[in-house]
């Protein structure tokens, strides 16, 4: 079942951000807008999406935790995740771009790998040292939520705060889902976020999975917004899903012209690609054209589409 | 009121459960009527956990009872295939009906990580399992969901804490409502865990005897488990379908795992004012009701703010079901469905002596109650609230 579904007074996109743990502060970006010097995702003629030789050497999250924990504005900080801590650190910085109440604030992020680390050495220390010794607060860190939910800590956002696993997909729910809490006047920013990290549990099971992609962690996020920019912007116009395809028929004749990238996830463990779309969309809105397309592709699963329309 | 031909609907023949006290949704809703619980020990899965609230006859399930690896996407598995037929039903009306999923989740699957550390403990890595690196890697919910529908489905595993099921439902009302699908399957699943015992109980949040919601001599809750799934569309009028007339949500977010009444009070009228309906025309609420101290306390302090020195008829799930953590909340919705349709309001069973006299708590016996509008009330770690108002059509 594949179906596209046009959207009538979408919200606008109006930044764009990320950050991984070698950057002194994050980048952001206005909508239509490139990130430089910070591509961390390269986008080959297949849309395979390939780590960039930057990133790579970039340093991870163990080279500057105290640092980066402070950074984050995250309470008990110690308590919680890496993936939490670049969250917050880039959430703030897209807080700035905008003034809002922080009622009308919500936040939606997608990540795969946040729990795994911080539930494995809460079990760790527990079964090794007794579960008295282990610190309380860690537990409410090791559901999935609590990204969202400490981020909106950090942020000062109290209108949603939900988590969405399933890496590449999970983004694109994510901003179909504060889309939808704006479009249905109960929010007035949503901040999506997507959040990863690599630490000694997922790093043994990309090693023992053999996958390809190469490892990387860091966060990236948009704004979207009720507020019209003052010289227009883009908007969200078309929410495309389906499990197979997507069958170029079933998109609306409007868009069929529409300039489009696609994020092909080839294998079939899409946990790390949550980080992908934040920069595909920046390539895709910089080119000349008034309609646009982001597919996010998991063969195996399914696809996800969103459609942005210059106003 | 707002208009009920055009809202979103549950229909009361799409709805499935496993819980404690039941392999199916009748029998967990008999259950719940007559006050029954089934708490017992379950360290034959969980060699560090006493006691909770298992999946009734899990143990006897036709390939024995799920590993801890699997155990939620067995749950999820078994309640999706128990609407297969009515969902297969929508798509043979309808072949272009646009329908979704969204899995509703508090921990998704924990014990593929639980495995790896006492695997690590005993330095065994290398006896691990890809599979259980794989689900540390790839959400494996919803496509255990499609292989009990038999179909796959484009779908979402949403993660709001004990308040998912909730979170789950407004989105899925938010996306019928505005066209962007015709229909949506709700799964909600947790499944008991190590991690969720132990975390429940290092933070002082477990019942040294049972959970006894809005009770005085509450001492916390048991951990449960459960699956719920149900399907939400903008039915017809005059089939048997329930009303989702409002949804609120918001994140307080005051304290990693201690409820604030503000936020609870501000999520139930953001509720009340989408469905329309006055605090005065609740007919009856099912609260959060863990038995913590805290969580009680607040929603009853919520309750004294929205209703004044009488409430209308409350009551409570997790006395008989334990807290099914992410599945919690479905578990409220399908019983407050059943209330709609049934007149019955079920006993908050536990429940001896209270130290709340302006809540109108339901012990003993099931209450009549006239159908109406009914709200249904989530708290989630982190500062979550969530409510719902369901009602007749």
């Amino acid at each position: 079942m594949s179906f596209f579904s046009k959207i009538a007074a979408g919200p606008f996109l109006s930044h764009l951000g990320c950050f991984v743990p070698a950057q002194e502060r994050p980048s952001i970006i206005e909508a239509g807008e490139q990130f430089l010097p910070w591509p961390l995702f390269e986008f080959s003629e297949t849309g395979i999406p390939k780590s960039s030789q930057q990133f790579n050497a970039s340093m991870k999250f163990g080279d500057r935790t105290t640092a980066l924990r402070r950074m984050s504005g995250v309470p008990r900080s110690r308590s919680v995740a890496p993936s939490t801590i670049y969250a917050a650190i880039l959430c703030r910085r897209l807080r700035e771009t905008f003034v809002a109440n922080d009622s009308q604030v919500g936040i939606a992020v997608a990540s795969t790998t946040a729990t795994a680390g911080i539930a494995f050495d809460f079990e760790f220390r527990g079964l090794l040292e007794g579960w008295e010794l282990v610190d309380p607060l860690v537990l409410p860190n090791t559901i999935p939520s609590a990204l969202a939910t400490q981020v909106a800590i950090a942020t000062k956002a109290h209108s949603f705060a939900v988590s969405f696993i399933d890496g590449l997909l999970g983004f694109f729910s994510a901003v179909e889902f504060a889309s939808a809490a704006i479009m249905g006047g109960r929010s007035r920013i949503g901040l999506v976020l997507g959040a990863e990290e690599i630490g000694p549990v997922q790093e043994s099971a990309h090693r023992a999975l053999s996958r390809e992609i190469t490892l990387c962690e860091g966060s990236v996020g948009l704004v979207l917004t009720d507020i019209a920019p003052a010289n227009g912007g883009w908007r969200l116009a078309l929410l495309g899903k389906g499990t197979v395809g997507p069958d170029s028929n079933i998109i609306p004749p409007e868009w069929r012209r529409a300039a489009s990238l696609k994020i092909l996830c080839r294998d079939d463990v899409p946990a790390l690609y949550s980080l992908a779309p934040v920069f595909a969309l920046s390539l895709l809105l910089e080119k000349q054209t008034d309609k646009a397309i982001l597919y996010g592709l998991v063969p195996s699963r399914g696809w996800c589409a969103l459609g942005f329309e210059l106003e | 009121m707002s208009d009920r031909n055009h809202s979103v609907k549950i229909s009361t023949r799409s709805m499935s459960a496993v819980a404690n006290v039941g392999s199916t949704w009748p029998e967990c809703w008999d259950s719940l009527l007559a006050g029954r619980e089934h708490f017992s020990p379950i360290q034959q899965f969980f060699p560090n956990i006493p006691f909770g609230s298992p999946v009734a006859g899990i143990e006897k399930w036709s390939q024995g009872a799920p590993p801890i690896e699997e155990r939620a996407r067995c749950l999820a598995e078994r309640v999706a295939a128990e609407i297969k037929g009515f969902v297969d039903d929508q798509f043979d009306r309808n072949p272009d009906i646009r329908m979704g999923l969204i899995v509703a989740t508090s921990h998704a699957e924990s014990g593929p990580v639980s495995s790896l550390a006492k695997s690590a403990l005993s330095s065994a890595t290398s006896n691990v399992q890809a599979s259980t690196y794989r689900s540390v890697l790839v959400e494996e919910l919803l496509p255990a969901v499609c292989k009990g529908l038999g179909r796959a489905l484009p779908g979402s595993t949403i993660a709001a804490a004990c308040a998912s099921s909730i979170v789950a439902v407004a989105h899925a009302r938010d996306q019928i409502s505005m066209g962007i699908i015709d229909a949506c399957v709700v799964v909600a699943v947790d499944a008991l865990s190590c991690i969720a015992y132990t975390g429940f109980k290092q933070i002082g949040a477990m019942s040294v005897e049972r959970c006894r919601p809005f009770d005085k001599s509450r001492d916390g809750t048991i951990v449960g488990e459960a699956g719920v799934a149900f399907l939400l569309s903008r039915a017809e009028p005059g089939e048997d379908h329930i009303c989702i007339l409002g949804t609120g949500q918001n994140c307080d977010a005051r304290h990693a795992v201690e409820p604030a009444t503000d936020g609870i009070v501000m999520a139930i009228r953001a509720a009340l004012e989408q469905a329309k309906v006055r605090t005065s025309e609740l007919l009856g609420v099912y609260w959060h009701g863990s038995g913590t101290i805290q969580n009680d306390a607040a929603e009853a302090e919520a309750a004294a703010v929205l209703f004044g020195r009488r409430s209308p008829p409350c009551t409570a799930t997790k006395g008989t079901f334990g807290h099914s953590m992410g599945a919690s909340a479905g578990l409220s919705t399908l019983a407050a469905c059943e209330t709609v349709r049934t007149g019955r309001l079920p006993p908050i069973n536990g429940l001896r002596e209270t130290t709340f006299p302006w809540l109108d708590l339901v012990k003993g016996k099931p209450r009549v109650v006239q159908r109406g509008p009914l709200l249904v009330v989530a708290l989630g770690f982190g500062g979550i609230n969530a409510a719902l108002v369901v009602a007749p059509q």
